[in-house]
């Protein structure tokens, strides 16, 4: 019985012979909301999906809430990708039928009342909605889930302030000490007020990591500040 | 009341600026009942543990309640409300002789200045 | 595990973009049935009018031939269907919402594989529907005992399969239907193979070589024991139970490897889900 929602252990991930993820170590806590800040290509993106089950790992080990990842391991954890999946066909109440019938920590309820605030029928198709709606319905159904563990890739980026508070809102709205959320972004000016913990990874490494409130205590620096000290000589 | 917050210093010292000022101001009632750590939390856009941290705060200076199963308010104790509102009054005008003295004004030429201004 | 729901939306999605195909073909067989008609009417019993039943008649055979054909593209369409779902579920966009399900790997290919042959089994009824009722209409226009002759085919025909007189070509007979059988069912299998390598490898270019490999490899099993059994006996065999032998038993052979080949493709792709995946869209 393991208190470490994610581990991960000398991670590292290949694609062909480029390195994603090198030797990746990181441990996450329950009940922390956690931002995961780098720059574009410093491997957010390939750690989230590990920890999905989208990709499997090179080398290395990663556990989610001790399971390695398994349709166990799914079942606990959310993942939010930075683009719609489900098929432009499908009725929102198709989208929750599907999350009720493979997650039995689905809750329909919430979810329809986010829904009907955001003024959404359930019976619209996901083609009649326009790109941020989808977005925003998509974000709905994944934070309904009573889930240990939420996977946030890139909730953020292309969104409009409006939607981004909503986003930020609903985020903050479904925390739960018995859960962790790992937000990847690199709009970190946006979201640090909603961190608990800030993880820097860069090259497929983890830089650094720290309490946002203790950082800001202890050295009267914002986490937006700190990344471009730490990344200033990053040339992409 | 706004929830604006700048860089630099911690989150929740801001937070307990922010509710003393709105006690102080009367934009929060005394007696009023303050919405769960979680809906605050999500007004303001900052994380749950840290408004929860911040409250905490406001209740050991007693300017918040917690009334077991039902919730927070701000505190009825007008005298503590008054201390409040003087001790903010004295803060900014510290903040202000130091912004002045920064500036090159003595003393003397900020009592001038203000006898013009306020008559 | 989770298998039925699987099944259950796997079925909803695929037979939502079959039904229509089926409906399709009905349509074609229906039109197939009107142009028979007029083929019937205008060239086979003439009309004594000859510019007109040769313009007539020349559509309706025209229309007749290009209505079946459809029909037979509308079999190919639902594995067309097939292939192209199973290619966005698992390799495409949608894959990122498949594979974070919490379900075995075993359960999504199964549920994927029942679904196809079904979808499949459901083209070659409708496309059997239609011919059929081409088939009805000839004999209607053609015969004045039409149901007695539907019957009288389908006895005779019934009889050349089951008749046990003549075993060794009832033998032939039917190894080569469950050649052609096994054709049908493997083919689904064989196509999601070679999608799931071609998709899901490091890299592409590798994914699709595995694909062309397992593809070429099973191919050219088929053909050359298909081929060889034809050869040697078209070129050394001369006696009919020789010639018999050998087809039944290129057949089994045939069989026999198909079945090899399938269980193979099934747990490459099982493999290459649990061991090997790269969602990367």
């Amino acid at each position: 019985m393991t208190s470490s929602v994610l581990e991960c252990r000398a991670l590292t991930k290949y694609y062909g012979s480029t390195m994603a993820l090198d030797s990746l170590d990181l441990t996450l806590e329950k009940g922390r909301i956690v931002g995961l800040l780098g720059p574009n290509g410093s491997g957010k993106t390939t750690l989230i999906k590990i920890a999905a089950g989208l990709l499997t790992p090179t080398s290395g080990t990663i556990r989610i809430c001790g399971f390695a990842p398994s349709p166990e391991s799914k079942a606990l954890v959310s993942y939010l990708p930075e683009f719609t999946y489900f098929e432009n066909h499908m009725r929102v109440r198709e989208c929750f039928e599907l999350f009720r019938d493979f997650y039995d920590d689905f809750d329909e309820t919430k979810a329809r009342d986010m829904i009907r605030d955001l003024g959404v029928s359930p019976e619209k198709r996901m083609r009649e909605l326009s790109k941020g709606m989808k977005e925003k319905v998509q974000l709905v159904t994944v934070m309904s889930r009573r889930s240990r563990l939420f996977l946030l890739d890139e909730p953020i980026a292309g969104v409009d302030p409006a939607s981004r508070d909503y986003i930020l809102n609903t985020i903050i709205r479904n925390y739960s000490e018995d859960s962790t959320i790992l937000i990847s972004t690199h709009l970190i000016s946006d979201v640090e007020n909603v961190l608990d913990d800030y993880v820097f990874i860069r090259d497929g490494k983890v830089w650094q990591t720290g309490s946002v409130e203790a950082l800001r205590e202890n050295e009267n620096k914002s986490v937006d500040a700190l990344f471009r000290e730490v990344f200033r000589y990053e040339v992409r | 009341m706004k929830w604006e917050f700048n860089g630099k210093g911690p989150i929740a010292a801001q937070i307990v600026l922010l509710v003393e000022q709105a006690i102080a101001r009367g934009e929060l009632a005394p007696g009023e009942w303050l919405p769960s750590v979680r809906e605050l939390a999500a007004e303001a856009s900052v994380n749950p543990n840290t408004m929860q941290k911040a409250l905490l705060e406001l209740e050991q200076n007693g300017l918040v309640n917690t009334v077991r199963n039902t919730g927070k308010s701000v505190t009825t104790d007008t005298e503590l409300i008054r201390a409040t509102r003087d001790r903010l009054v004295e803060e900014s005008i510290r903040a202000f002789l130091a912004d002045m003295k920064s500036l090159g004004l003595d003393r003397a030429e900020v009592s001038a200045l203000m006898e013009r201004r306020v008559s | 595990m989770k298998f039925g729901k699987l099944f259950k939306h796997e079925f909803k999605q695929s037979f939502r973009l079959a039904l229509p195909v089926y409906l399709g073909i009905i349509i074609m067989g229906f039109v197939a049935c009107l142009s028979a008609v007029v083929f019937d009417r205008t060239v086979i019993s003439g009309n004594g009018n000859e510019d007109l039943a040769g313009f007539a008649g020349m559509s309706s055979m025209g229309t007749l031939a290009l209505s079946l054909t459809a029909v037979g593209a509308g079999v190919v369409g639902a594995w067309i269907l097939n292939a192209v779902r199973f290619l966005r579920t698992m390799t495409g966009q949608q894959s990122y919402l498949t594979h974070t399900l919490p379900v075995t790997a075993d359960g999504l290919l199964m549920s994927k594989i029942l679904c196809a042959l079904l979808v499949l089994l459901g083209a070659v009824i409708a496309a059997g529907i239609a011919v059929f009722c081409v088939v009805m209409t000839f004999l209607v226009l053609e015969s004045t005992t039409p149901i007695r002759d539907l019957i009288d085919a389908v006895y005779s025909l019934v009889k050349a399969l089951t008749d046990v007189e003549n075993l060794s070509a009832l033998s032939v007979i039917w190894s080569t239907l469950g050649r052609v059988v096994m054709l049908a069912l493997g083919m689904p299998m064989l196509l999601f193979t070679a999608i799931m390598a071609a998709g899901s490898l490091v890299q592409k270019r590798k994914g699709l070589l595995g694909a062309g490999l397992f593809l070429g490899a099973s191919a050219v099993l088929n053909f050359i024991s298909s081929l060889a059994a034809g050869l040697i006996s078209f070129l050394f065999v001369n006696s009919q139970d020789v010639y018999e032998t050998m087809m039944v038993s290129s057949s089994m052979v045939n069989i026999f490897l198909y079945l090899i080949v399938i269980v193979a493709g099934y747990f490459f792709m099982r493999w290459i889900i649990t061991k090997k995946l790269n969602v990367n869209v």
